[in-house]
């Protein structure tokens, strides 16, 4: 049995000044990027436009996969491909092993999240250091990210505080935000200067020119590959555009979907190594094929991450990333994850009130509750759902045939609906009220209306 | 080889061939850059602008503001700074560098972002990341309205490395409160030059 999102989301919503905070603030990150949205005239224009471009690239992905490959390894850059998760742990591990690496500093890479590409050098005795200020946050507290632009949006600033006392040396109680960014500041340029390697992730990756594109406000990305002998891009096949000129429409979306912002501070574009420098770029498949071939979930290879579903999602905003069961959480999360393992994540595409609110702000217009509302049928036919669920909606059926049977139903409903809230049966209301009952049915009134 | 494998099973899985959107409709619409609407993006992105006649005010403005000893780079020519980058092997040596001076190519008034590519940045790409304060120069004339007249102005990048640097880094990964001076630089300033077109 998996554990449910609800379940997992019990702690979480077991201190309601921290659930009421979370959800204030991940609103007011969705109210930046509406704002934001809104200073661009051309938005949906914008919109149409990059869905489009990711539709014709991954109808053509195969080419333009191999056209990557071809401008890169001429520029320069050593193109690896990885079937799975397994491969491309293996690639980089035998990468940073040929250079006798023991020092590994890493910017945000949901794809090595994804492929726990960290355990297993750590467990090869390879240092890694997440380099992304939340991303080293929850490193040091031994968490997965909890959103995949902000990683620590769970956290308070007393409890960052005493992960920094512990971790970074830090005067016990120290909350201040300016200050504790500045000793992570100071303790991460330790580790840029010292680095033997460095990862990074892929934002875009241009078939046109073999280059790619990654985009950070914290300069961490760069700090360690400018830095570092060797830089490694790890990147999932269906982060390729076509052209530059592409990078256009996807650079003005990317930042003001995510955070508000009219850009990320470095938007930096990689085409060849320095000189003495080594430059790789890991292609990893891990799923994406399977997911290309399944016309109902193909657009979800359209997702650039900006996770703007995750702010506005009222799901996840009074729940949190951990109440997920996969590392990407938020309702494009749970179209992914089933994906990857429909058993381990059957729960995760039920964690939606499928209001559509996702479908609206994404960037690329990926329609993701219909297809939320797909893997639930799924896993409903797949009988994912345990018994009681097909058995509620069998004697539900039951009852809505037989009017007679539907009545009674009805008088029974108004008169002890609300005791068993109040003896705690119904689930549903156990963070809500439920209405008050009316006295009489809509039927009755209605005949009570025709009586002259 | 996994490259045949993976190429393979994209090959079997993608759909009929969709057409590619033009982007015309987006490059042509009616824009033009102001410099008015670069400097409030500036503002607003939490980088400093200043206007200068010609170079010699800059370097007038640096000279007087600089703290003594301060070791400082710069890549504009006509501009000499105390540390001279081509006598420099390693990167690493510049972790010290209070400041670097760069020569912004163009700026993009939509989001405040300012090119910058090998051309500019000297022999050291780590040079705009690792300095503790950043001077952009750049002139008044060189500004496009969006990205979509910046990247047909750049064409396809043709150096090894180049960037959009949007003002001083920053994070908010504590609590979504904005601290300003990351990783990167701690301050951006730019210089427009000249008046604009």
């Amino acid at each position: 049995m998996v554990t449910t999102h609800p379940t997992a989301a019990h702690d979480f919503l077991n201190d309601p000044k921290r659930a009421a905070w979370h959800d204030q603030t991940l609103w007011m990150v969705r109210a930046k990027r509406d704002r934001m949205a809104a200073t661009v005239p051309e938005w949906e224009q914008l919109r149409e436009t990059a869905a489009r471009i990711k539709d014709h690239t991954l109808s053509r992905l195969s080419e333009y996969l191999e056209q990557f490959s071809a401008r890169a390894e001429a520029n320069g850059i050593q193109v690896h491909w990885a079937a799975d998760a397994e491969e491309h742990n293996r690639i980089v591990h035998g990468i940073l092993q040929r250079h006798g690496v023991r020092r590994l500093v890493k910017s945000k890479s949901m794809l090595t999240e994804e492929c726990h590409l960290n355990p297993h050098l750590e467990a090869h005795g390879i240092e890694v250091v997440d380099s992304d200020l939340g991303e080293r946050i929850v490193q040091f507290k031994k968490e997965p990210p909890s959103h995949i632009v902000m990683p620590a949006i769970h956290l308070k600033r007393a409890e960052v505080g005493e992960v920094f006392h512990e971790h970074l040396g830090t005067p016990a109680g120290l909350d201040d935000a300016q200050a504790l960014t500045e000793a992570a500041r100071q303790h991460l340029r330790g580790h840029f200067l010292g680095a033997d390697a460095a990862l990074t992730g892929v934002n875009f990756a241009i078939a046109e020119t073999g280059g790619f594109v990654v985009c950070t406000n914290e300069g961490n990305a760069d700090m360690g590959a400018h830095l570092a002998p060797v830089h490694i891009a790890c990147m999932g096949i269906e982060k390729l555009i076509p052209k530059a000129e592409h990078l256009g429409v996807f650079l003005r979306l990317l930042a003001r979907s995510a955070t508000g912002q009219p850009s990320t501070v470095f938007s930096s574009h990689f085409l060849k190594p320095r000189p003495g420098q080594e430059m790789h770029v890991v292609l990893v498949d891990n799923g994406r094929s399977r997911q290309l071939g399944r016309a109902d979930y193909r657009r979800s290879l359209a997702c650039i991450r900006c996770a703007a579903c995750f702010n506005t999602c009222p799901v996840y905003r009074r729940s949190g990333g951990h109440s997920y069961s996969y590392f990407i959480a938020g309702p494009i999360g749970s179209i992914l994850a089933p994906n990857v393992d429909r058993q381990a994540h059957a729960d995760m595409p039920f964690a939606s009130t499928l209001c559509g609110s996702c479908t609206a702000v994404c960037p690329v217009k990926i329609d993701i509750h219909a297809q939320l509302l797909k893997w639930r049928q799924e896993v409903v036919q797949a009988g994912g759902t345990g018994r009681l669920k097909p058995l509620a909606l069998k004697l539900t059926g039951f009852v809505l045939r037989r009017p007679r049977l539907y009545r009674l139903a009805g008088r029974l409903m108004r008169r002890f609906a609300p005791l068993a809230q109040k003896l705690g049966l119904d689930p549903w209301t156990r963070h809500r009220d439920l209405p008050e009952p009316p006295a009489r049915s809509f039927h009755e009134l209605m005949q009570q209306q025709r009586r002259p | 080889m996994s490259r045949d494998r993976i190429l393979q099973a994209v090959r079997a899985a993608q759909p009929e061939a969709l057409p590619l959107p033009d982007l015309a409709p987006l490059q042509t619409l009616p824009k033009t850059p102001a410099l008015a609407d670069f400097t409030a993006t500036l503002d607003f992105i939490g980088a400093r602008w200043r206007r200068a006649a010609d170079l010699a005010e800059v370097a007038a403005a640096l000279a007087a503001e600089r703290p003594d000893g301060a070791a400082w780079a710069s890549t504009v020519p006509g501009l000499a700074g105390s540390v001279d980058l081509a006598a420099i092997a390693d990167p690493h040596d510049l972790g010290d560098l209070h400041a670097a001076v760069l020569p912004g190519r163009f700026g993009v008034c939509e989001n405040g972002a300012v090119w910058l590519d090998e051309t500019a940045l000297g022999p050291h790409r780590v040079l705009p990341f690792i300095a503790q304060h950043l001077v952009l120069v750049l002139s008044a004339r060189e500004l496009v309205a969006d990205l979509h007249q910046a990247y047909a102005r750049l064409g396809a990048p043709d150096t090894g490395f180049g960037l959009f640097l949007a003002g001083p880094s920053k994070t908010a990964d504590i609590e979504q409160c904005l601290v300003v001076g990351a990783h990167g630089a701690r301050s951006c300033t730019v210089w427009l030059l000249g008046e604009p077109a």
